[in-house]
């Protein structure tokens, strides 16, 4: 009981921090990961939400260790 | 050579062969809804008659009984207008919780009135409370609700452990593995175990289970909830209820609920 | 094509399909919930529609599960591939219908936390017979949220074509979990023999089907490679390896070849073979299955495009494969297994039709 009940506190602790990551995520974030996102519509960066909720440490990762593209460089 | 027909998705019209494909695709998925859920819903084995008034208030006064489960007896037989004539009913509480009394501010004996929501099936009652006002207070000190007998001898039975709120009417199903967790739960927030009995002739018996003393049985009995067992204990019986005082070393694991002989019960 | 992101990439059949999924959803519950309400009338509206929303799921599970194979074996399904994830999204949301209503119905309102009861109401997790079957079905809808939240093209590029298709290849995990959270959960209550011979049936579709299309996979494979172990001595300039006779090409076609651990397609167009790998950029769609459509490699699946000497998508796309060389001579069609730098330019080998 006790250890279901520390594993669903850290499922609910990972959740919230998802959802506030999202937010900055979809906000923000998204346009520094991937410079296709730039400019997209509302309802689209509602779409990635579920996603970088559930996905943010992969995403928080990447965040840091890739450089931001940058589209001048491209041919 | 024939040129073959090439699919792409962001074409207006798909190659004829392609459509035809797809649209018999459909079409056995389509045709095939009123076969699964003809089947699905027929062959399902039935539900109860059980009835939860959800919603609708029902008003009683009797006397309010906590021990060994908290029972509201009718002071006269008839007040839900001839659609119940129980003598006693069991009160639980909201979501999965039993009913509990202060017994300071409702001493046992007393003269109550329950307003809630009636839960009934085969005869049994339950009330969910949703306010109980105190008429008048007991002052006798050794109140005995009922005109009970125990049995002196310990019998053996074999059956399901459900909750009743649940089994009454809430949930239907209120018994079974799908409803094992739930029946756990409510029997986790203090509703006393119901013990169902089939006794092959297609009529079943229920018995509120308690320890030897009428102390719960939760937790010791929560990995028996929701499949065959069989349990010694002492029946009690008062007006429509009967109680079995378990006796908790004598519960194990059956496979069938045919009535057999089991372990002599001491 | 991954030049800006929209919430959808509509096209005339996803319109079409998207409208024939929710009829198909909306009457799969009215006639479940009707029949329900007209056979077991007792059964509560909670029941009714936990069942109907658990079956529906299942059964769209399925749909979903064949469509894969089905497009293996006859090519002519692939427009149902094409459109398949708005049914995996439409199958996840009546999942979650399913697993929230459940919850609710079983977990909440207790002492403790719904969450904790999900986990801890029945812990017999040695015995096969009284598994809690909820938590299976919990992480069932798990993997299936986790495909649902991900089956937008940015996900596809930001995670990689290959985390990607692993993540999504969970649903066959998940495919197993809710066979065992039927068998040992409402099975173990409504046992009867029809029921469980639908689950039975469910199963052998799906596995039967997978196996049809491996087994004709295989067959491919196999005479790809046979071709290729055969004819390999014939090999000409250093490193080039013996792929197959030009006229075996059909024109704005390809070929596949496997050449060790390389996958190349083989296009030949304008009395021209140029090769690239076999993996489109998108969803690893077999670009060999494709064509040659106004000058572009064209992807069976999603129609992604590729100019065949450099590997490019047309301008303003940005998508990049890895070219290869090849060498013909007379008839015989030669390719070189290291592959360029995804997007280098190479020159077509020519093929002289005199010969």
């Amino acid at each position: 009981m006790e250890l279901a009940t520390l594993l669903v506190t850290l499922f609910y602790l990972y959740g919230i921090i998802g959802c506030v990551f999202a937010t900055w995520f979809v906000l923000r974030g998204v346009e520094q990961l991937d410079h296709v996102a730039k400019g997209i519509s509302w309802i689209t960066k509602l779409l990635f939400f579920p996603g970088s909720a559930a996905l943010w440490p992969v995403l928080a990762w990447k965040l840091m260790y890739t450089r931001p593209e940058n589209p001048a460089n491209k041919h | 050579m024939q040129e073959e027909e090439f699919y792409i998705g962001w074409l207006a019209k798909a190659p004829p062969s392609f459509a035809r494909r797809t649209r018999q695709f459909i079409l056995v998925s389509v045709l095939s809804l009123p076969l699964v859920i003809g089947c699905l819903v027929y062959f399902q084995q039935g539900f109860s008659n059980g009835v939860f008034e959800y919603g609708k208030q029902t008003s009683l006064i009797g006397k309010f009984s906590p021990t060994p489960a908290p029972f509201l007896i009718l002071e006269s037989a008839n007040q839900t207008n001839g659609r119940l004539t129980p003598q006693s009913i069991l009160l639980v509480g909201v979501g999965k919780h039993g009913y509990f009394a202060d017994p300071k501010e409702i001493p046992a004996g007393s003269k109550v009135r329950v307003d809630g929501f009636l839960i009934y099936r085969e005869g049994k009652v339950a009330l969910q409370v949703k306010s109980i006002a105190v008429l008048e207070k007991d002052s006798s000190v050794n109140y005995t609700p009922f005109a009970s007998v125990l049995n002196a001898a310990p019998i053996r039975l074999q059956g399901e452990i459900t909750d009743p709120k649940c089994f009454l009417g809430v949930m239907n199903p209120g018994e079974g593995k799908p409803h094992q967790d739930c029946a756990v739960r409510c029997l986790a927030g203090g509703i006393p175990p119901l013990l169902k009995v089939h006794d092959g002739d297609g009529k079943d018996a229920y018995y509120l289970l308690f320890g030897p003393n009428g102390a719960p049985l939760f937790p010791q009995i929560q990995q028996y909830v929701g499949s065959g067992i069989g349990l010694c204990g002492r029946i009690q019986t008062f007006d429509n209820w009967q109680m079995l005082y378990v006796d908790t070393t004598s519960i194990q694991r059956i496979n069938k609920y045919a009535l057999d002989a089991g372990p002599m019960c001491h | 094509m991954a030049l800006s992101y929209d919430p959808v990439h509509w096209t005339p059949h996803k319109r079409l399909y998207d409208r024939i999924l929710i009829a198909f959803i909306g009457v799969y519950l009215l006639c479940f919930i009707g029949l329900q309400s007209i056979f077991h009338p007792d059964c509560t509206l909670e029941t009714t529609v936990i069942r109907a929303t658990g079956t529906l799921g299942f059964f769209m599970l399925h749909l979903i599960l064949i469509i894969g194979p089905l497009c293996r074996l006859d090519r002519r399904f692939l427009p149902l591939l094409y459109n398949r994830r708005h049914f995996g999204v439409a199958m996840f949301l009546v999942a979650l219908s399913h697993g929230v209503f459940n919850l609710f119905q079983f977990h909440a309102m207790g002492n403790v936390d719904p969450m904790v009861s999900l986990f801890t109401s029945n812990t017999q997790y040695g015995s096969l017979a009284r598994f809690p079957f909820q938590a299976l079905g919990f992480f069932a809808l798990l993997i299936l949220f986790l495909m649902a939240a991900t089956s937008h093209d940015f996900w596809m590029k930001n995670l990689g074509p290959r985390v990607w298709k692993s993540l999504h290849m969970g649903v066959y995990f998940a495919y197993a979990l809710l066979v065992m959270h039927v068998m040992l959960g409402v099975i173990q209550l409504e046992k009867s023999p029809v029921l469980i011979g639908m689950v039975g049936l469910g199963m052998f579709v799906v596995i039967g089907l997978h196996v049809a299309a491996a087994i004709k996979q295989s067959k491919i494979d196999a005479a790809s490679e046979r071709n290729i172990a055969i004819e390999a001595g014939q090999a000409v300039p250093e490193g080039f390896v013996y792929a197959c006779e030009w006229a075996e090409i059909a024109n704005n076609k390809a070929k596949m070849l496997l050449i060790g651990k390389e996958n190349i397609a083989l296009f030949r167009y304008e009395d021209k073979i140029s090769a690239v790998h076999n993996v489109c950029k998108h969803q690893n769609g077999p670009l060999s299955e494709g064509r040659i459509i106004d000058g572009c490699i064209t992807c069976p699946w999603h129609g992604y495009q590729y100019l065949p000497e450099n590997g490019q998508s047309p301008p303003p796309f940005t998508e990049k494969l890895s070219t290869y060389d090849v060498f013909v001579k007379g008839t015989s069609v030669y390719v070189h297994p290291s592959p360029y730098p995804e997007g280098t330019q190479r020159i077509p080998a020519e093929i002289s039709m005199v010969s």
